[in-house]
């Protein structure tokens, strides 16, 4: 009967106490599992993770959507969410994933890059999720903060971070700011490997052209911007012509030669993608008492519209100019004009 | 009888308002017809402040007009030779600058040598400015003030000129100004402003 009871208590350590200790935990453990609900045109969901191991089973491992219409095309890649609380980039990457379908080439989207953002919120002044209605009723996304989580970056902020290629030394917290320290490292703080694990997919994928998605202050210089990679820089500027006829006034710029770490300054650089970063106001990042949402005159719709008009003026001028196998074409897309009008909800899938 | 006449006074006042309304619609973006094809190929674009600008009015120039110009943001007096027109656009931007190594006083050097070359040589000059409020402050100004009265016409899209710093500039050195509403139009003022080939 002891012995019973021996095999009894030694299986319960076994099965409720070792394995679950000493095993790896899923991909994407402890952090939000969003409400993203894929459309007909994507093919496949996994995790960055599977680009580079380091990052499998951390907070910051994240789901990558792919729409593959199984012809010769360009591979566009579109990440939201690389600063949490700049929620238009992030349901304009949503609003893909559940309306897109290619006709040829290919589209990868990461709606939520740095996870482990969006598990915590900065101020109390904001809300910590965003309610979207749609006919069906309503979705809520996270509305999460600019950093890594400093409980999950793995090592404390330095006293002031420089970028390993050099350049100004900047406040300590960006360190676990996704877009300061691009390309990252594969043994470096949790944001190090996130970057790492995004420069691999690009390269490994031949992401042709790469989106980044996010808002500033209305009053920033960089509200309502196209930063391009200086490789790509004349796409940019077509498109933003193109956007100007359409009633859309997108300023433009380059990436800066000193500035290292941003996106579109070392996605270029370093792979063979067109990069491209996009910029909308968020009246919520410029003071406290901001609504995200509702506010008038930069209303959540209005500024995904402009997200999802300038990606696609930019791919526009990519397929004026690209060898016939190197075009990306769409049987669906969600409609910008149609978003300002109806609002994100109507184009979300229930 | 007193009313029905009211109601055509106001009616003829009305319509008179949208007449005047209407003029000054058309006369915006309007080239002067004495400037109307007069610039001649080769066109060369440069900067002035090295804002990104400059690759916008280059696409616009090349891509959409196919104007075949010449192009480079931080242009020096000898890439200009052979050109018999110098687009020069304005407005100064701290990112262009570093990004071309220079400090706006270098760039303000380059561009006094490259119109100093363009003067020597006859070439005409055609000043730009397309970014609207975001490219106007005291360095763009800088820039603009030492550009204008070197110009043989000046296009300003809508924006740019809220203030009228570019109305009393051109005023005071008597350079035509053509105001835009969009760089589209711009370019197509651009257009009409070179000779056909």
């Amino acid at each position: 009967m002891r012995r019973y009871f021996r095999c009894f208590l030694f299986g319960f350590f076994l099965i409720f106490i070792a394995v679950p200790t000493f095993s790896s935990p899923f991909s994407g453990a402890g952090t939000i599992l969003h409400d993203v609900r894929p459309g007909k045109g994507i093919t496949r969901v996994t995790w960055l993770s599977e680009w580079s191991s380091p990052l499998e089973g951390t907070p910051a491992d994240t789901r990558v959507f792919i729409a593959d219409s199984g012809k010769p095309g360009a591979t566009v890649f579109i990440a939201g969410g690389t600063h949490a609380n700049e929620i238009a980039g992030i349901l304009s990457a949503v609003l893909l994933i559940e309306n897109a379908v290619p006709s040829a080439g290919r589209l990868i989207v990461i709606p939520d890059m740095n996870m482990s953002a969006s598990t915590w919120t900065e101020s109390t002044k904001v809300p910590s999720w965003v309610r979207i209605e749609t006919p069906n009723g309503p979705r809520f996304f996270k509305y999460g903060a600019r950093y890594t989580d400093p409980v999950h970056q793995g090592a404390p902020d330095p006293d002031r971070y420089v970028h390993p290629k050099g350049g100004d030394a900047l406040e300590g917290s960006e360190a676990r700011n996704l877009n300061r320290v691009y390309p990252g490292k594969p043994d470096g703080t949790l944001t190090e490997r996130l970057a790492w694990a995004l420069m691999s997919l690009l390269k490994q994928e031949g992401v042709d052209i790469a989106f980044d998605l996010h808002e500033a202050g209305p009053e920033s210089r960089l509200a309502n911007m196209i930063v391009a990679n200086p490789k790509n820089l004349d796409l940019a500027a077509l498109a933003v012509i193109n956007l100007e006829m359409d009633g859309i006034r997108m300023k433009l710029e380059p990436s800066s030669d000193a500035f290292h770490g941003l996106s579109h300054r070392e996605w270029g650089d370093g792979t063979k993608a067109y990069a491209f970063l996009i910029e909308t106001p968020n009246p919520a990042q410029s003071t406290e008492n901001g609504n995200p949402v509702e506010d008038p005159q930069y209303p959540l719709a209005g500024r995904i519209a402009t997200h999802l008009a300038s990606i696609g003026a930019i791919l526009d001028a990519w397929n004026m100019d690209c060898p016939p196998d190197k075009r990306i074409e769409f049987d669906a897309l969600p409609d910008w004009r149609a978003v300002a009008a109806s609002g994100a909800g109507a184009f979300l899938n229930w | 009888m007193v009313r029905k006449h009211r109601f055509v006074a106001r009616v003829l006042s009305v319509a008179l308002m949208a007449g005047i309304g209407v003029l000054q619609v058309c006369a915006q973006g309007t080239v002067p017809p004495s400037l109307q094809g007069s610039f001649l190929q080769p066109g060369y674009i440069t900067s002035a402040g090295q804002t990104s600008d400059a690759a916008i009015v280059k696409v616009l120039a090349n891509t959409r007009l196919k104007l075949g110009f010449g192009y480079d943001i931080a242009a020096k007096p000898q890439s200009i030779a052979g050109a018999k027109t110098l687009v020069l656009v304005l407005g100064a931007s701290n990112k262009g600058l570093g990004a071309a190594g220079l400090s706006l006083e270098q760039d303000i050097e380059r561009v006094k040598s490259v119109i100093a070359e363009a003067q020597k040589n006859g070439v005409r000059i055609i000043s730009m400015h397309t970014g609207g409020t975001a490219r106007r402050g005291e360095a763009s100004n800088q820039v603009i003030e030492l550009c204008v009265p070197v110009s043989d016409v000046v296009v300003v899209v809508e924006g740019g000129n809220n203030d009228g710093f570019f109305t009393d500039l051109c005023e005071k050195a008597g350079v035509p100004l053509v105001e835009v509403a969009s760089i589209s139009a711009a370019g197509n003022v651009l257009k009409s402003l070179m000779a056909q080939q």
